[in-house]
């Protein structure tokens, strides 16, 4: 015997587009919650990492600095870190002549801009998905519950059945489609702002980084050089 | 160097898979669970449309027309027997009569039984079917109705000479504790034609089948 209520109930009386509706709410949520656990973790990681960034300019030489980074596997500020440097060495490298050179201090600046913006591209991937399932379930559920109560009620009037049971059952069963969306859209609005909030302040640690890359690259390898010609 | 710690945002492809298995689950679990939940809501209970508990009175006696409320006063009669006994046998049988079917047997009952026990008092059973009672059925259980269950249960109930329940109990169990219950609670709250003894309300004991059947 079927059981008269409830989600297979739905699935087994309802038309082809009932059906679909289930099935996109359905990978709906299972994509927003995908992307969520994935973000999540990553968000959490890359915080991690942000907060131990300041452990880089405890180090003694820069190579060890690198080094502290790079434990930390897919570290954004060892990936800064390493920019800078490469941009410091090309330019170090690529100046034959004392009046090609580009300041040093623009050059580093726009290696670095350019991998902080690599890398907030990376960081908002997903979340594109997160607004949209955000913004579409609501009406998505909404439409399965509209076209079900016209069915319901078309039902109804061809039946001439009014009685309370054959209107509230129908009716209150589409309902649960109404239910299933805002189910999928809230746990995404409420990701996609977290996940925001997240990639705010990693993105905001590593301008920071940057900054202070800037200065060394720029004015401490020239102590370092200094140094050098001291000893 | 490990390929994740030159992209920091390369996910790879165990991860993902593991991520939807374990969204995927969730996403089952979290099914199941409403899915059980929505089955117990009883809110759905109206959703049924067809009631299919089924009341069978099937004593062949005499329903009193409805004028017979009972106003008089009652005279203790003065052999207290009960009329139990031809009451169970009847009630017991297999019912094949219908509503039309006892309200032929209304005329002709009466004459037949009082006829059969010479000298006894005629005595005519209360009775729950006549239609200004208004007795509703009992509603059927959602879980017996999940569950398939059916059967008939015979509650006796001991009805006073102004119609009312005043004692009821499962006399024949239908084999599931719900549709007794259902039962027993649905009759305590029915309204009866008091049964009476040479012409005489009296309080008596009462079998009632009610049939639980899923169409």
């Amino acid at each position: 015997m079927p059981s008269s209520f409830g989600f297979t109930n739905i699935w087994l009386q309802g038309d082809w587009v009932t059906r679909s509706i289930l099935l996109l709410l359905l990978s709906m949520s299972l994509a927003s919650w995908a992307v969520i656990l994935l973000k999540a973790l990553d968000v959490w990681r890359h915080k991690e990492n942000a907060l131990n960034s300041e452990q880089f300019w405890h180090c003694t030489s820069l190579v060890e600095g690198l080094g502290v980074l790079s434990q930390r596997p897919g570290n954004l500020f060892f990936s800064l870190a390493q920019t800078g440097q490469e941009a410091t060495e090309h330019h170090q490298a690529a100046q034959s002549q004392l009046h090609d050179s580009l300041d040093v201090s623009d050059w580093v600046t726009r290696c670095l801009r350019n991998s902080i913006d690599d890398h907030t591209n990376h960081l908002q991937n997903g979340l594109a998905v997160l607004a949209s399932i955000g913004s579409t379930a609501p009406f998505v559920g909404l439409f399965g519950t509209v076209w079900g109560i016209y069915h319901a009620l078309v039902n109804i009037g061809t039946t001439g059945n009014v009685g309370m049971d054959a209107v509230a059952g129908p009716i209150g069963e589409t309902l649960i489609m109404t239910a299933l969306g805002l189910a999928v859209a809230i746990p995404a609005v409420l990701g996609y702002n977290a996940l925001v909030r997240g990639n705010k302040f990693i993105i905001a640690r590593m301008n920071r980084f940057a900054h202070d890359l800037h200065a060394y690259f720029v004015t401490g390898a020239r102590v370092h050089r200094a140094a050098h010609a001291g000893v | 160097m490990p390929m994740h710690a030159l992209d920091p945002h390369h996910i790879s492809n165990s991860r993902l898979r593991n991520t939807l298995a374990v969204v995927l689950l969730a996403h089952i679990a979290l099914l199941w669970v409403a899915q059980r939940e929505m089955a117990v809501l009883p809110a759905s209970d109206e959703s049924g449309q067809v009631i299919m508990a089924d009341v069978v009175s099937d004593i062949p006696s005499a329903s009193p027309t409805p004028q017979a409320r009972p106003v008089q006063q009652v005279t203790p009669t003065p052999q207290p027997v009960k009329p139990q006994a031809p009451t169970q046998e009847v009630a017991l049988r297999t019912d094949s009569s219908t509503s039309s079917n006892t309200s032929t047997a209304t005329s002709a009952a009466p004459p037949a039984a009082g006829s059969t026990k010479v000298g006894a008092p005629s005595v005519i059973e209360p009775s729950a079917d006549a239609d200004y009672l208004k007795n509703p059925p009992p509603a059927y259980p959602r879980a017996s109705r999940r569950l398939g269950e059916q059967g008939t249960v015979i509650v006796r109930v001991f009805i006073t000479t102004q119609g009312l329940p005043e004692k009821a109990e499962v006399r024949t169990s239908s084999g599931f504790a719900r549709l007794d219950q259902a039962a027993l609670e649905a009759v305590q709250r029915w309204r009866f034609v008091p049964g009476r003894r040479s012409g005489t309300p009296e309080a008596m004991w009462f079998n009632i089948p009610v049939r639980f059947v899923l169409e």
